[in-house]
This record gives C-alpha cells, structure tokens and sequence, in this order.
C-alpha cells in the first residue's frame, strides 16, 4: 500500500491542511491512512469498483462521456440558450451522479468488513468519515469531467451575448458541474447520516436498499410535466399577487426571487448536510458492527416445508433441481444486492402501465379493442421485471459462500440450473399471468381473456429465456459491479425502444384472432427450443464460474493477482 | 488524547461491573461483573451463544455497553473508547482482513493506525513474520486459515498492548503455531500484561490461565481460580467443572439421536 504520487500531495498532506483537519476532529495522519486505504481497496477492487483505473471504469467513463457529447451536440443544433445547455448537462450529471453514489454510499457505509476490521483500532468518527467522504468526492470527480469536458467546449459555439462569455464558458460549465456534483454527493452522504441517526441498524439495510431506488423516480417527471408547469405558473401568479413584501424582497435583492430562493434552499440545505454528516461521524464503525451483529441469532425464521420444492424436484429433475429451485426462491427474498437491483425497476414499471391508467389512458382495455389498449404493455413490464432480474441474478453479497458449490459433484450442476429456471418460471412467468387471467376474464371474458394470457406467458417466457442468458455463473455468486448500474440504464433505453417496436407488432396481430393463435403457437416452439438452450447455457456458465473459483483466490474475490509495481 | 496506562485503585486494567446489552430486543448479558489485574491470564469459558464474544466486544470498543460500567487500563467506554483501544491488542474470533492487501501491508496499516514508530513498526513486523513463518507471502486471500489467525495474533501484539484479548485464538493454528502462542501468552502475562483468554479448549485453558470465567446464558456462573472451582463443585477437572455447571450432560443424549438420524 503506497501513497499515491498526486500533484501537490505533499503541499496538501502538510502541516498546513493537517491543522485544518485538526480543527474540524479528524486526526490527520490516521485520515491520510485510511484515504489511501480505501484507495488501495478500491483498485484492488475489494470495496465497491468506482473510483478504481480498471477496464471496465474507462468503459464506463467513455460511455458516460459519449452520452455528454451526443446530448451536447443535439442542443447546440437544437439553439438552445447558454442557460438551458448548461441546466439540462449539469442536470444529466446530478442524475448520473445520484444513480451511481446512493448505491456506492450505501455500500460504502454499511460495509460489515471496514467495521469487523477497523472498529477496535484508536479511529474516530470523524477521521473514518472524513476519508470516506474524500474516497467517495474522487467519484464525484470522475463523472463530472466524463460527462462534462467535452460538452463545456461544445457549448462555446452556442448564442453567448458576448465573446468573453463565449470563451469562459467551459471553466464556468466546468465550475458549475463540480460545484453541483460536490453538493449531491454531500446530500447522498448526509441521507445516509440522516438514516442512520432515525433507522435502527436492524432495519438500516432495507431502509438502504429503498433509498436506492430514488433517482429511478427521475424517469417519472416528464410524466408530470404538465402537473409541473401548471404549479410553476399558480406559483407565479401567487408570488406575483402577494403583495409588497415580496415586491420588497425582490427589490432588495440583487438579484430578484431567484437569489432569494437560492438562499432560502442553501439555508434548508446546508444544516441538513451539517447535521447528517455529523451522524455518520459519530462512531459510525461501531454502528456498522452493531449492524452486522443485530441479524445473527434472536430472529428465527419459519423452516417451511415448502410442498412445491418436492414437485419442482418431480418436474425439473430430482434433489438437485430442488436444492436450485429453494436456493434461490430463499436468496431472492433476502439477498440485498438483488433486492436493490429489483427495487430499481419499480419506477420503470409505474411509468409503463400506472401512470398512463392515472391519467385516463384505461389499461382495462381489452388489446382486441378497435383503439390502442395500453394492456399490450402489460406483457413488456413483466418482461422488464423479468430481464432485470435475470442481470441481477449473478450478483450477491454473500458471494463468498458459493464455495460450498465446489463440493457438490458437477453432475448436479444441469438439475440445479433446471431448479433455478422452474422457480424463476414460476415465479415470473405463470404466477403474474395466472393473475392476468383472472383479472382479465372478469374485464373482458373468456375469449379475450385467454388468449391475451396465453400471449402475455408466451411473451414471458421469452423473456425468461433471455434473462437467463444474463446469469454468468452461480446465483448470487458474484461480487457486485457498479459500472453495471450505467451499462443497465442504458440498456433500459434500449429495452424501451425495442418494445415500443414490439407493441407496434403486437397491435396489429392483436386485430386478427387467428393471427394471435398462430403467434402464440409459434412463441410456444421458440420459448421452448430457447429455453433449453438457455438452460444447457446456465449449466455450462455454472461450471465455468465453479472451475474459475476453484483455481484460486482469483476468482471469489474477483480481483487480480497482485502486480508487481504494488 | 491521553495515552497513559491507569489502574484501577485495586490494581486492576480491565474492570467491568454490572454490564448488560441487548441486540434489539434479545437480552445477551444480563449484569456481568470481574476484573482483571496486570499479569493476570482469565480463561473465558461458555457455551455457544452465552455471549463470550460479545463481551470481549464490549471491552475491546466494538459494541457499546447497554448497561453498567466497563473501564480499560483507567479509561471509562464508551467515552474513553478511542484512548482505551490504544492499549488493548484484540484477536477477533472471525479472521476478517482487508483479502487484497498483503500480510505486510496489513499489518503496516494496524500498527501504523496505533501510532508505533515507523523503524520500530518494521523492526517487529519484520520479527512477527519471520518467527510465525509469513515472510514472502502475497495477498491475504492466498493465506490459509491458520495464516490469517497467525496475521491476526501479529496485528494484536504490534503496538505492545498493556491488555490482549483474545478470542479463539489457537483455532485453524498448526501444532507448533499452537504451542508457540501457549509460551506467548504466559510470556506476555510474565511482562505484566492482562490477558482475557476465550475458548472452547478447556485443554488449553486449564493449562494457561490463572483464573476462569464462565458465562452461561449472558449471566456469570463460576470466577475464580481453577482450584477454587474444583473445590467447590467437588470436580476433578475444569471439563467436569463445565460440564456441572453448564448442565452439558443434558446434550449428551443428543449424540445418540444424531447418529440414530444418520442410520435412518
């Protein structure tokens, strides 16, 4: 573990900033320890991957960087004022930035092991939180320039009023971006304070797990534009009847309400980041002991005999089917990665089919109907749920404990990835359509009703069949990747433009009943024949992840062997 | 800060009384009071889940105490917490590391975490390695079980503690590393320091501490000296002292059921 050779380290490791450090509670030595501790972690990539140099970080950054540039571009030929260009990127930053630090903050902070290892050491809140604080601001560094350096040279070809303008502006945008970005990582940060100080440590994690599905809620607001517009305006004409002492304040101000709100938000903002910072300091590592000790022991959980594992091990082939289909009905109810993971999708599926029903678009409608029924969505947010559990699938937080799997023999590994399918089949595929159904032959009656399910399983069980093929090995038997929270919302952009394609197909088969009998005869050969190659897949991924671990620490700790230069 | 070692008036360094906690709303260690004085070797003994661990997690400034007083060489926890950690080295009976750092760079960051001069830190990290046999290996996830213990036991020991707590600290450890760390403790007890030894090898136990512990169901059963206890449960061994007082004959008959269960 080295101190990294950064421009100016020794001016800002110095007497100086220590007696700074000093001031604020933290001891300076231990907080440079524990910078480069959790610096070292990181590109070794034992604590959450953001923030290391990795491969798959300088895809992630290109990717973001490539998002900033096509946006920038399409506003410069769009016209837009310096003021809008610079709002919708810096908003894009705030967006990007809340994606990947709710999940990082909250791994960094509940970390168990930071907590088993470094909670009897002489280290006070105020140090470890300050140099995680540090740790997790590199974060806010590498977005803001992958997102912002090329669109804050773009936007020098925009309308300036003057060429001064014109020319500062990218040291402005820059400015701007950073200055932003520094405030939501604090706001994330003092969020998780704020949790700690209110939730109990039993209930932290759930808590956590909720709260990371919070900047999904972002793909709500065009949904409410309107709602929006019309606040924004009563508001104007509010503040525009209220008589002279907003007149007064406005006058006051140099510059007009929106200083003064500016002030009034930094007055709300600023004690609130104080004061939920000021709970993460307050021995936080003895918290997170507490956190992993509070599980173990006092809470016992039902033993259920579950009659549908002895018939899931009839249909999908003996014990071993069983063992797969119970593991991971169990670890998809408690493992907190995936629940994370699924929890995110809840806003995308509130977009698909609750919104549109709350502003009058029926999703009652039968897809037979002469209009377009937005039930034709209804198969396509299951297919959503089922694809996004299906890439979470290979992901846990107790990824250390498939090592057991090692001494099972391989030919149980087909029966259990046969297991993992018929629970994910169950679960997913017949279990929502059986609700379909009901629902749909109160609604609509038996015709419309049963073939429209049988459609919405087919449909599900292709989805099934795609999904699985995002499981890379064991369930739940990989250590969590973050780059992945971008690589999957730009997949659900894609996910979203495809259905859009598929409904469009979907519409017109729906005018014809034959036309839906035939499909659904010809879904039922693909599901089938896609099925069982993705099944033999699973198998064989299984077996490559199991053979992968068995080489060596390499492989269930997911870093790489040691370089020589560390 | 204040980094002074500070016996109780009786002359004890570790000194708890009337300690409680509770995880949520389990009780786990209902008013537990001992001492421990300089030079001392308690043993630490209780059936799984009488909350050993969990008191050794007290003391050491883990877990904060639910109730009663807990003072470490003079310092009062929790609010003395961070001055009392300078003066305790703690074996956790999970070998839990940073798995990509190396067994010297661990070591490095413990030691240097407890403020011991650099030349001094090297000099003795350099010793610990070489004497449990751990120079040249690489990153922590390559070590084996009893590697870690033997990492972990030298991350304990760096900073010259006045009070070791060690909690199963033998467990993955070969004969040698055994013995070794046997002499060690009855070595550091000779130098003066106060050592709470916590295990399930009565074996072990008997052998090294001066006096035993027994907690049972979060409550104190038995302190005193082996001679003392044996005296009064009219036992010939510290197992038969266990096993009275712990009522461990009441399990035996789950032996014959076990394997009765594996015939069928």
């Amino acid at each position: 573990m080295k101190t990294p050779r950064v421009p100016g380290s020794r001016i800002i490791r110095g007497k100086s900033f220590a007696a700074v450090l000093r001031r604020c509670g933290i001891e300076p030595r231990q907080y440079w320890l524990l910078v480069d501790l959790f610096g070292t972690l990181s590109e070794r990539q034992e604590i959450a991957r953001m923030g290391s140099s990795d491969r798959a970080m300088t895809y992630l950054m290109a990717l973001m960087c490539f998002m900033g540039v096509l946006i920038s571009l399409g506003l410069v030929a769009s016209g837009v004022s310096p003021g809008m260009f610079g709002l919708v990127l810096i908003g894009l930053t705030v967006f990007q930035l809340s994606l990947v630090l709710l999940p990082e903050v909250a791994e960094n902070l509940v970390n168990p092991i930071e907590g088993m290892v470094l909670a009897h050491q002489p280290v006070n809140g105020a140090t470890w939180a300050g140099a995680k604080l540090t740790h997790l601001f590199k974060l806010v560094l590498y977005v803001v320039v992958a997102i912002n350096t090329f669109p804050a040279i773009i936007g020098t070809f925009l309308d300036h009023q003057s060429a001064f303008l014109a020319v500062t502006f990218p040291a402005r945008h820059f400015v701007a971006a950073l200055g932003v970005g520094l405030v939501v990582a604090l706001l994330c940060c003092s969020f998780f304070g704020w949790l700690v100080r209110f939730i109990p440590a039993r209930r932290l994690k759930r808590a956590a797990v909720m709260a990371q599905a919070i900047p999904m809620l972002f793909v709500l607001v065009p949904h409410f534009r309107d709602e929006l517009e019309a606040a924004y305006a009563a508001g104007r004409e509010l503040f525009g009847s209220s008589g002279w002492w907003v007149a007064s304040i406005e006058e006051a101000s140099p510059g007009g309400l929106a200083t003064v709100l500016g002030i009034a938000t930094a007055v709300v903002t600023i004690p609130a980041i104080m004061l939920g910072l000021k709970s993460l300091s307050g021995d936080h590592l003895i918290r997170v002991s507490t956190l992993v000790q509070s599980g173990t022991g006092h809470r016992r959980v039902k033993n259920r005999r579950a009659s549908i594992g002895g018939w899931a091990a009839r249909i999908a082939g003996g014990q071993s089917a069983r063992a797969g289909f119970g593991y991971l009905g169990t670890m998809m109810l408690r493992d907190w990665q995936f629940k994370v993971n699924m929890a995110g999708t809840a806003p995308l599926v509130v977009m698909l089919v609750i919104l549109p029903a709350l502003k009058g678009q029926s999703v009652l409608e039968s897809p037979f109907s002469a209009g377009f029924a937005l039930s034709h969505l209804l198969p396509h947010a299951l297919g959503l749920i089922i694809v996004t559990a299906g890439s979470a699938l290979s992901f846990g937080n107790d990824y250390k404990g498939i090592w057991w799997f090692l001494v099972v023999p391989r030919t149980a590994v087909l029966p259990f990835a046969k297991g993992v399918y018929t629970r994910l089949f169950f679960l997913l595929v017949i279990a929502p359509n059986l609700v379909l159904l009901a629902a749909c032959l109160w609604l609509w009656g038996v015709r419309d009703a049963a073939l429209f399910a049988a459609f919405s399983t087919v449909i599900a069980s292709l989805y099934l069949a795609v999904g699985l093929h995002f499981v890379t090995g064991v369930p739940f038997g990989k250590q969590r990747d973050p780059s992945r929270q971008l690589i999957s919302f730009v997949g659900v952009i894609i996910f979203l433009a495809a259905v859009g394609i598929a409904v469009g197909i979907q519409y017109l088969l729906f005018r014809i009943v034959a036309a839906v009998v035939v499909s659904v005869l010809f879904g039922v050969a693909c599901a089938y024949f896609l099925t069982g190659m993705a099944i033999d897949n699973l198998g064989s991924r299984i077996r490559v992840h199991l053979n992968l671990l068995a080489m060596g620490p390499v492989g269930p700790f997911g870093g790489r062997p040691l370089d020589s230069s560390d | 800060m204040d980094y002074s070692t500070q016996a109780d008036a009786d002359g004890s360094l570790v000194s708890v009384d009337g300690l409680t906690f509770s995880y949520g709303q389990g009780q786990v260690l209902h008013g537990i009071s001992f001492s421990i004085g300089k030079g001392e070797v308690v043993g630490l003994l209780g059936p799984n889940g009488a909350g050993k661990s969990t008191t050794i997690k007290i003391l050491t400034g883990i877990l904060t105490p639910g109730g009663g007083s807990v003072r470490i060489a003079g310092h009062l926890m929790p609010s003395g917490a961070i001055d009392a950690k300078k003066h305790v080295g703690y074996v956790p009976e999970s070998a839990e590391l940073f798995e990509s750092l190396t067994g010297q760079e661990f070591l490095e960051l413990m030691g240097r975490l407890q403020d011991v001069p650099e030349e001094t830190l090297q000099r003795r990290i350099g010793r610990l390695l070489e004497q449990f046999q751990l120079a040249g290996y690489s990153r922590l996830d390559e070590y084996s079980k009893g590697m870690r213990q033997k990492v972990l036991l030298s991350a304990a020991l760096l900073h010259n503690p006045d009070i070791v707590m060690l909690d199963e600290p033998l467990s993955g450890l070969d004969i040698n590393a055994g013995l070794m760390v046997r002499d060690l403790v009855a070595a550091l007890a000779a130098n003066g320091k106060a050592i709470l030894y916590s295990s399930h090898v009565l074996d072990i136990v008997e052998r090294v501490c001066d006096r035993v512990l027994i907690i049972h169901e979060g409550r104190l059963i038995a302190d005193g000296s082996l001679e003392s206890l044996k005296e009064a449960t009219q036992s010939g061994s510290l197992e038969d002292v266990f096993r009275r007082l712990t009522r461990v004959d009441e399990t035996i008959s789950g032996v014959s059921e076990i394997i009765e269960s594996l015939r069928q």
